[in-house]
C-alpha cells in the first residue's frame, strides 16, 4: 500500500506499440482513426493512474469525439471559412469591408477557442471515473471565454504585467467549478506571490526582442521562390526559439514552477490541501524531454510525452490526507453526450 | 456458494463487500444478507483493462464495477479474446497501400480539383500570390524588349482558347536560370534564362512549357497539391506536427508532379508546332542545362528524365515548315529587356 496521494506507473513499451498502431491505422483511415486512437491513448494513461492507489478510469469513447468533431467543422468551422474567404474575396476586389468581415471572424473565433476548451475540459472530466464517481466541471463555457478575451485585451494594454493576476483568476474560476462525484474542489489562489518572478521573465523578454531587431535589421530574406528561402526562414525560427530559451528559459521555467505550487498550496478538495514541490530544473528536463520526444517522432510519439508529464505530476502532487470515501457520492448533474468538437477540429490545444 | 469480490454501484465511492454468482446467462451479485443487488447479462459484460485484479463493467450499469481477485474462475467463465495475429502484418500492409493510392490520387484528384475551381477565383488569388513577390523584385520594362516579348506570347497563344492563354508574361532582374508559372495565369521569367538561351526557339520552348502549365492549370494544382499533403500529414501524425507538415508543404509546394511535366512537355510542342516554330529549341536548351548540372530550374525539375523528355520531344514529328520564333533584332532587344528596370510587379 502506497503512502503517496498519487502515483503513475505506466511503461514505454506498450505506449509505444499503441501509438505506432494508431499512426498507422491513422493513415489507412487517413487519419479518421485518431479520435478513438486518442481514447485508447488516455484509457492507458489513466488506467495507470492511482489516486490513494485506485486507479483511475476513462470512459469516454472515440464516437463521442467523432460526432463532437463533426458538429464543431459543420457549425463553426466552415461557417469560419467561409467568412475569412468571402472577406478575402472583398479585399482582392479592392473593398476594405473585407479587412473588417475578416477582423470579427478573428475575434469571434477566438471566443470560441475559449469555449471549446472550456467544453473540452468538460468532456474529459465527466469521462475520469475513480471509484465509480465520475469528475465534472460546472460553471459558464461562455463566461470563461470572455475571462480569456478580457485577459488577452487586457495584456496588450498593460505590456504583459496583467499576465498572472488574470491566469490565477482563469483558474481560480476552472478550480472552483471542478468536482469529484458531488465534492468540489476549493482554491483562493492570489496572484500576488507571483510579481517578483514574473518580472525577471519580462525583463529577460528586453534582450530578445533586442537581438530580434538586429536580426531583422541586418538579415535581407531571401523571396519565397528562391531556394535560400526555407533554410532562411528556418534560420530565423531556430534564433527567435534559441534566443528565447537563452535569456527568458531559466526565468520563464521558474515562474511556472511558482505558479503551479501556488495553485495546488491553495486547493482544497473536501477541506484537504495539495502540495506541488516540482522545481524548476525539473520542469526545464521535463519539458526539453518532451519536446525533443515530439518533434523527432514527428508528433508520433506524442503520447509518451504526456506520459512523461503525468508521471512527473504525480510525482510531484501531494495531499494532506485521503478524502473521506464514505461521504463521497455521484453528481445529479448531466453529463455531455459528445465531446471537445471545436478544439478537435482546431486540434493541437491540450496535453493529452 | 460464489466468488467474494468488491462491488462498486456507480452512486457512492464505497467498496461494498459481495459474493458473485455464476450463472449460464449472466451473473448475479449478491451482498452479505443473501440480496442480489444487480443483475448482469453476460452479453453486456466487458473487461476494464490496466490493473492486477480483474475489473468487470457492464453496459446497462455505465459506472457500476466487479472487482476480482486473480485468478478467478470468472476470468474462464467470460468469453475468451481473441488473439491479435496478423494485425501488424495488415496495418503495415494497408499503410504501404494507402500512401501508395495517394501518390498515385493525389496528383489527378489535384487537377480536377483546380478545374472545379472558377477561373476568376483563381486569378484574384493568384494577385495575393503576385503581391507578396511585390516588394523584392523588379519587371523589366525595356519598350523595345517588351514589344517582342509581347509578340513572342502573342504568337504562341493563337492556337490556344482565351481561358487558357496566360494573364500576363514578364520579365524580372534576376540571374535565376528559370521560369515559372502563378496560380491565375501569371508567368516569369527570370533574366538568367534570357542571358543562358542562344536562340529565339529555346525562350519560346521554354514560354510555350509554362503556357501549357497555365493551359492546364498545373500552378493551381499544385498548390492545392500541398495544402492537401500539409493537412493529411497533420491529421495522420497527431496534434503537434503543424511545424512538420509546413515545412514539408513548402518543400513541395511549385514542384509539379512527372505526369505534370510531360502533359506540358507534349502540349508545349503543340503550341510550338501550331505557331510554326521549331520544339527543337526546347530540346536544346534542356540539353545544354542538362550537360551544365547544377541546381534545378522549376520547368527541368524531375532531372533523371530529362534526357528522355528530350528524346521525346526530338522524337516528335516536326510538323509544318517552321520559322524562327523572333528575327535576330527583336531577340536581341528580348534579351536587353532588362536594360531599364523600372516597374514593380504587381502593377501592369
Ligand atoms: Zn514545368
Amino acid at each position: 500500500m502506497s503512502h503517496r496521494a498519487f502515483s503513475y506507473d505506466g511503461q514505454t513499451g506498450p505506449l509505444v506499440r499503441l501509438s505506432v498502431v494508431n499512426f498507422l491505422l491513422n493513415i489507412v483511415t487517413l487519419s479518421l482513426w485518431r479520435f478513438w486512437g486518442k481514447t485508447q491513448v488516455r484509457s492507458y494513461l489513466w488506467g495507470r493512474t492511482r489516486i490513494w492507489n485506485e486507479p483511475l478510469e476513462y470512459v469516454g469513447r472515440g464516437g463521442e469525439l467523432f460526432i463532437g468533431f463533426l458538429i464543431a467543422l459543420l457549425v463553426v468551422f466552415a461557417p469560419y471559412m467561409a467568412v475569412v474567404f468571402t472577406g478575402q474575396m472583398l479585399v482582392a476586389g479592392g473593398q476594405p469591408a473585407g479587412v473588417f468581415l475578416i477582423v470579427v471572424a478573428q475575434i469571434v473565433i477566438f471566443f470560441l477557442i475559449g469555449v471549446g476548451l472550456y467544453r473540452a475540459r468538460r468532456y474529459l472530466m465527466t469521462r475520469t471515473v475513480w471509484r465509480g464517481l465520475r469528475a465534472g466541471q460546472d460553471g459558464s463555457a461562455m463566461a470563461y471565454a470572455l475571462l480569456t478575451l478580457g485577459h488577452v485585451v487586457l495584456l496588450g494594454l498593460t505590456l504583459g504585467w496583467s499576465g498572472p493576476w488574470m491566469s490565477v483568476k482563469l483558474d481560480r474560476y476552472l478550480m472552483n467549478n471542478t468536482r469529484f462525484g458531488d465534492t468540489g474542489f476549493e482554491c483562493e489562489a492570489r496572484s500576488a506571490p507571483l510579481y517578483k518572478r514574473y518580472a525577471a521573465l519580462w525583463f529577460s523578454f528586453i534582450p530578445v526582442m533586442v537581438s530580434f531587431a538586429v536580426l531583422t535589421q541586418f538579415v535581407d530574406l531571401p523571396s519565397p521562390d528562391r531556394s535560400g528561402f526555407l533554410p532562411a526562414m528556418v534560420g530565423i525560427y531556430a534564433w527567435v526559439i534559441v534566443s528565447v530559451l537563452l535569456f527568458s528559459g531559466l526565468p520563464l521555467a521558474a515562474y511556472h514552477a511558482a505558479y503551479w505550487r501556488n495553485l495546488a498550496a491553495h486547493t482544497r478538495f473536501d477541506g484537504i490541501g495539495f502540495g506541488f514541490d516540482m522545481g524548476t530544473w525539473r520542469l526545464v528536463r521535463l519539458f526539453f524531454g518532451n519536446m525533443l520526444i515530439t518533434i523527432f517522432s514527428l508528433g508520433i510519439l506524442r503520447p509518451l510525452a504526456s506520459q512523461r508529464t503525468l508521471r512527473a505530476a504525480c510525482e510531484h502532487l501531494t495531499m494532506e490526507s485521503a478524502p473521506d470515501i464514505n461521504r463521497m457520492v455521484a453528481s445529479p448533474q448531466a453529463v455531455p453526450r459528445t465531446g471537445e468538437g471545436l478544439v478537435a477540429a482546431l486540434d493541437g490545444i491540450g496535453e493529452f | 456458494m460464489g466468488v467474494p469480490g468488491l462491488y462498486r454501484d456507480g452512486k457512492n465511492a464505497r467498496d461494498h463487500q459481495i459474493v458473485v454468482r455464476l450463472l449460464g446467462h449472466g451473473l448475479d451479485i449478491i451482498d452479505h444478507d443473501g440480496q442480489v443487488l444487480a443483475h448482469w447479462p453476460k452479453a453486456q459484460i466487458s473487461r476494464v483493462d490496466g490493473t492486477d485484479d480483474l475489473r468487470l463493467a457492464c453496459s446497462s450499469h455505465p459506472l457500476a464495477r466487479l472487482l476480482l481477485p486473480q485468478p478467478s474462475p470468472v476470468s474462464l467463465w467470460l468469453p475468451q479474446r481473441r488473439s491479435a495475429r496478423g494485425l501488424w502484418l495488415g496495418l503495415v500492409a494497408g499503410s504501404a497501400a494507402m500512401v501508395a493510392l495517394l501518390a498515385w490520387g493525389l496528383p489527378r484528384l489535384s487537377i480536377v480539383v483546380a478545374h472545379m475551381v472558377p477561373l476568376e477565383t483563381e486569378r484574384s488569388w493568384g494577385q495575393t500570390f503576385v503581391a507578396q513577390m511585390e516588394d523584392r523584385k523588379v519587371v523589366c520594362a525595356d519598350a523595345s524588349g517588351a514589344d517582342a516579348l509581347d509578340r513572342l506570347e502573342k504568337r504562341l497563344a493563337t492556337a490556344l482558347p482565351a481561358e487558357q492563354r496566360p494573364t500576363r508574361v514578364v520579365v524580372v532582374n534576376d540571374p535565376l536560370v528559370n521560369a515559372i508559372a502563378l496560380p491565375g495565369g501569371t508567368i516569369i521569367m527570370f533574366k538568367g534564362l534570357l542571358d543562358q538561351a542562344e536562340s529565339a526557339d529555346e525562350i519560346a520552348g521554354v514560354l510555350a512549357h509554362e503556357m501549357a502549365h497555365v493551359a492546364q492549370r498545373h500552378p493551381l494544382a499544385a498548390a492545392i497539391r500541398s495544402i492537401g499533403v500539409a493537412s493529411l500529414a497533420t491529421m495522420m501524425t497527431g496534434d503537434f506536427s503543424a511545424l512538420v507538415a509546413t515545412l514539408g508543404g513548402m518543400a513541395l509546394s511549385g514542384h509539379y508532379s512527372r505526369t505534370d511535366e510531360s502533359a506540358a512537355d507534349s502540349m508545349a510542342v503543340d503550341i510550338l508546332r501550331d505557331a510554326d516554330i521549331s520544339p527543337l529549341g526546347l530540346a536544346t536548351f534542356f540539353d545544354r542545362l542538362n550537360q551544365q548540372g547544377g541546381e534545378l530550374p522549376e520547368f527541368l525539375s524531375s532531372h533523371p528524365e530529362l534526357e528522355s523528355r528530350r528524346q521525346r520531344i526530338v522524337g516528335l514529328p516536326l510538323g509544318a515548315p517552321t520559322s524562327s520564333a523572333l528575327d535576330k533584332v527583336d531577340f536581341q532587344n528580348l534579351k536587353n529587356i532588362c536594360a531599364q528596370p523600372a516597374r514593380k510587379l504587381s502593377t501592369r
